[in-house]
């Protein structure tokens, strides 16, 4: 019990004081009534989501759980899958369609104005540079930059 | 979880934090002369008169500036949120930061530090972490003036330093007075005054 209270005021705290938390629980509450099929809220929360903090999230991607934006300003369009504990920066895009799906692994970091085309697929752990724009596969733990985006490194292991 | 056995969160405690947030807001501008000096740059950089007979004028031409342009009414509750926060007002520096990103989309942080005269062409920035923007600065749409990871010092601009759209200035660099960021460019490294830079990582351009 003590833990719920816990949460919920942490929640209510970074829904006040951060940038994109508030966005992010609009888009959660969309994204779990289209799943329940409850009509009119998904449009209703992704308006919400996009006026607060410029989050716009497609009906078709999956977000993992954990997903960490640091002030919204993301656009993720089309079939796209993240995994969890995805971090995205200010300025970030994913663009996929009906024949190029974009996967993206566990713990993520795309960094600010880089664009994901697809179809690829991005590694888990991999970090993107900022204004990177990635065109293929990113293999796990990678860090790419550039335009196009090439290989600069990998990430040190722990 | 009992109190006892909760972890220590890391970084500096509330109190060091308050010291800190108190000397930065000691160097905020005072909100009359910040948005008489953003209203004359908006009005010099649109081609209008950009001098004020008086404060009622200014009052006029702020309401103008506010309906006309895409950002400037963001801009004035970013300085509205930058002054109740200076003068420790709870809670109504976050719903000016709210309204500021609901209208103009920007993100201006609370420890940035921004001199009186700054020009967004169109909104769409996001400023955070222990940056100074000097005067007259021009920033375009889609700019990141950013931290990098581990380190909560951020960039320096100086005075009348234009930067393009799109550009992203990461980490604790120093941009010299006047210099210029092209578009796009992924700013990295110290910017020489009034030179030009470009390109991903941003190298000088010369010519």
């Amino acid at each position: 019990m003590g833990d719920r209270v816990t949460t919920a005021g942490q929640m209510i705290r970074l829904m006040l004081e951060s940038d994109a938390y508030l966005a992010q629980v609009f888009y959660r509450l969309g994204a779990w009534a289209k799943h329940r099929r409850i009509p009119g809220i998904w449009r209703l929360a992704s308006w919400a989501a996009s006026t607060v903090a410029q989050v716009h999230v497609g009906p078709d991607v999956v977000v993992g759980p954990g997903w960490y934006l640091a002030h919204g300003q993301v656009s993720l369009q089309g079939p796209v899958t993240l995994g969890a504990g995805v971090v995205m920066f200010p300025w970030s895009s994913v663009v996929a369609s009906a024949g190029s799906p974009v996967t993206i692994g566990v713990d993520v970091r795309v960094g600010t104005g880089a664009v994901i085309q697809g179809p690829c697929r991005v590694g888990d752990h991999a970090r993107i540079g900022a204004n990177a724009v990635v065109t293929g596969d990113v293999a796990n733990g990678a860090k790419v930059a550039g335009i196009p985006a090439r290989a600069i490194g990998a990430v040190a292991t722990r | 979880m009992s109190a006892r056995t909760r972890p220590r969160p890391v970084g500096p405690t509330k109190a060091e934090r308050r010291v800190l947030m108190r000397q930065f807001r000691s160097r905020f501008p005072s909100f009359r002369r910040a948005l008489s000096s953003d209203a004359s740059i908006y009005c010099e950089r649109r081609g209008e008169r950009s001098t004020f007979r008086s404060p009622v004028d200014l009052g006029v031409q702020v309401v103008r500036l506010s309906l006309r342009t895409d950002s400037f009414f963001a801009l004035v509750c970013y300085r509205l949120k930058a002054t109740l926060q200076a003068h420790e007002i709870p809670l109504l520096p976050s719903v000016m930061h709210r309204l500021a990103m609901a209208t103009g989309q920007v993100c201006i942080g609370d420890p940035v530090v921004v001199a009186p005269g700054l020009y967004l062409p169109s909104g769409c920035v996001v400023i955070d972490g222990l940056v100074e923007i000097g005067p007259r600065v021009e920033v375009g749409p889609w700019v990141t003036i950013g931290l990098k990871e581990g380190n909560v010092h951020g960039a320096r601009v100086g005075s009348g330093v234009r930067i393009g759209s799109g550009a992203k200035v990461i980490g604790p660099v120093t941009i010299g007075a006047n210099a210029q960021i092209r578009p796009n460019a992924v700013v990295v490294k110290d910017v020489t005054a009034g030179r030009v830079v470009g390109g991903v990582p941003a190298e000088e351009i010369v010519g």
